[in-house]
């Protein structure tokens, strides 16, 4: 049994209000992810709302993730849209993979899975980050109670970023897959920078000559306005700059 | 929970933005680089306080930083990379903890340590000589420094301090084991043997030691310390089968065996005979089965095959019946040489396969 405190169990009524579904949350120490929330599709009795206990409590984590669904409801019925990922994404990127000289070695099946895994972690990246940042501003200003977990989870999440630098990761990526990755993963340390006072998060990032693409995004972020009707336009926006545009696409929601 | 007051990360020399730097210092990896990029680090913490450690590894960049007031502990973080055999990583905390605590000798010890197995010596001797100057009684640390000097070419100084540090610990196995190692190279076989006997008895699960006692017997003991090598060759397999040390005792175990089964220099009919059936029963079958026969004996050779005991039999998923060791490496013999010739199977049984062959095409022609 996972013991919430009354905030969060705020929240989740609030995802069961606006959706008409409530969210059933379980613990899973195996995701590679801290928590993924899964919208209930097809029929479904409920949002599936997966948490990886690593951190402790979840009650950041939870709010975080519903704060996705709850910025959809708060569209119009008719501008609710899901992201979902293009043919034209897909073949990007396996093109990408073939073509990187690093991969040559490796295997057919191997290189399609790795263009896979990339295409998936880049897409969920784009579609998290800034309507996240979003989600984070509003817990860090509304919930001063969690935010040592959140505090927590950034340095979690800054640390799987930092990762990414080192020289082994760059060299089997893609660099317009590498570039877009960490110029958004500079766009979260300074944004995270912002919110807290600062961190140092911006440090790595800037000394390997991503800063100035992380300000390009976090200007975009700004002149948005933070309405969530303008959730999807903000995404467009980041993969323009990017070069994602065609990678993705926003489809009606399905219930 | 992670504790956001701490930082470590790495970055190749190649990604570094040599904007940031001085026009003098962007040529990568060079000494003014180098200085250039810790300034940099240094004045971009400076703000934040707490202590940077920026490090150097061949071909990447290694910064850490921690808060005064950070929780995490740097040197509970350098052990952890420790534990994960990432010595690398485990540098910069260390670092890091040295600045602040220039006396602990723990920090200095495990970095002397990281030091000498990452192959820089020199570093791994001052290291361990603050230790030694400040715990003259230091049998790990003495130890420690023994090797360290030792693998940076200077057997006299590490032989001095691995004697040093058994005149304070006659029950230190490590020392009985790194001091035997020099012995055994300096041309004083019978005391490294001894000593080797010591650390052994002392390490019974340590493998190095199981390894050098079995190869020094069978490098310089006499013949009859052939099969105690030979027990403990197999000691030294069981103790973990996928080591490189496993991998040289398995080899030994085969050039030992070899030297048993030729031991009169005669060819030896019992493999003629295994070899001319192997030839007889594989050109029923294809090559892909010959193939298969071959890979499963060399499979269950890797946790030995006894060829000189046809008391002991194994069995095969591939080939039913039950075979005797030396059955089963004339079987793979022939199998390699059928599909694979190049590859050198590591057991000559080249004059009864060659037997084997005249024979096979005798009867072939009778038939």
């Amino acid at each position: 049994v996972i013991e919430l405190r009354p905030g969060t169990q705020d929240i989740l009524q609030r995802v069961e209000e606006v959706t008409g579904v409530p969210v059933e949350v379980t613990a899973d120490s195996t995701q590679s992810t801290l928590a993924r929330i899964t919208r209930a599709r097809g029929g479904a009795h409920s949002h599936l709302l997966r948490v990886n206990p690593t951190l402790g409590e979840p009650d950041y984590l939870i709010t975080y993730e519903c704060g996705f669904i709850l910025r959809l409801y708060e569209t119009p019925s008719e501008d609710r849209r899901e992201f979902a990922g293009t043919a034209q994404g897909r073949d990007e990127i396996e093109r990408l993979v073939r073509r990187s000289g690093q991969l040559a070695q490796v295997s057919e099946a191997a290189k399609q899975q790795l263009a896979q895994q990339l295409l998936d972690g880049l897409l969920t990246q784009l579609r998290s980050y800034p309507i996240g940042m979003r989600i984070d501003r509003v817990i860090h200003e509304t919930s001063p109670d969690l935010e040592p977990q959140q505090r927590s989870a950034v340095a979690h999440q800054q640390k799987e970023n930092q990762s990414v630098l080192r020289p082994e990761i760059k060299s089997f990526a893609p660099k317009p897959v590498y570039d877009a990755n960490v110029s958004m993963n500079a766009a979260y340390a300074i944004f995270c920078d912002r919110l807290f006072g600062k961190m140092g998060y911006t440090i790595p990032f800037r000394s390997a000559g991503f800063e100035k693409q992380g300000r390009v995004l976090m200007d975009l972020l700004q002149s948005t306005p933070d309405d969530p009707a303008f959730d999807q336009s903000l995404v467009d926006s980041w993969a323009d700059i990017l070069g994602l545009a065609g990678w993705y696409q926003w489809v009606p929601l399905q219930s | 929970v992670l504790d956001p007051q701490s930082m470590a990360f790495e970055i190749g020399f190649e990604d570094f933005d040599l904007d940031l730097l001085p026009s003098n210092a962007r040529h990568i990896g060079s000494n003014e680089f180098r200085t250039a990029v810790d300034t940099y680090y240094q004045q971009e913490f400076s703000e934040l306080g707490g202590v940077v450690s920026v490090d150097f590894a061949p071909d990447r960049i290694l910064v850490t930083w921690k808060s005064d007031d950070a929780e995490t502990d740097l040197y509970e973080q350098a052990i952890g990379f420790l534990q994960r055999g990432d010595l690398r990583s485990a540098v910069p905390p260390l670092r890091a903890l040295v600045a602040v605590e220039p006396n602990n000798t723990d920090a200095h010890y495990n970095l002397g340590m990281a030091f000498s197995d990452l192959g820089e010596f020199d570093t791994a001797q001052l290291h361990l000589l603050k230790v030694i100057h400040r715990e003259p009684e230091n049998v790990n640390a003495l130890v420690a420094l023994g090797v360290a000097l030792y693998r940076a070419g200077n057997p006299t100084a590490a032989r001095r301090r691995l004697e040093q540090a058994l005149d304070l610990d006659s029950g230190n196995g490590y020392a009985h084991r790194n001091l035997a190692a020099i012995l055994g190279n300096t041309g004083e076989p019978n005391r490294a043997i001894e000593h080797l006997r010591h650390a052994h008895r002392l390490l019974p699960d340590d493998q190095a030691a199981a390894f050098g006692l079995a190869h020094a017997l069978d490098e310089f003991g006499e013949e009859g310390d052939l099969s105690e090598a030979d027990k403990l060759y197999t000691a030294t397999i069981a103790l973990n089968p996928h080591t490189e040390i496993a991998e040289l005792a398995r080899q030994a175990r085969s050039r030992i065996a070899q030297k048993h089964l030729h031991t009169a220099g005669e060819v030896r009919l019992d493999a003629v005979m295994y070899c001319l059936g192997a030839l007889e029963r594989f050109a029923q079958l294809g090559p892909a089965d010959v193939q298969a026969i071959g890979f499963e004996v060399a499979k269950l050779g890797q946790t030995g095959i006894d060829v000189n005991n046809a008391a002991i039999t194994y069995t095969l998923r591939s080939l039913p019946g039950e075979y005797t060791g030396l059955h089963l490496m004339s079987m793979m013999y022939v199998a390699f040489k059928q599909t694979a010739p190049h590859v050198d199977i590591g057991f000559d049984l080249a004059q009864e396969y060659a037997s084997a062959l005249e024979l096979y095409e005798v009867r072939s022609h009778q038939s």
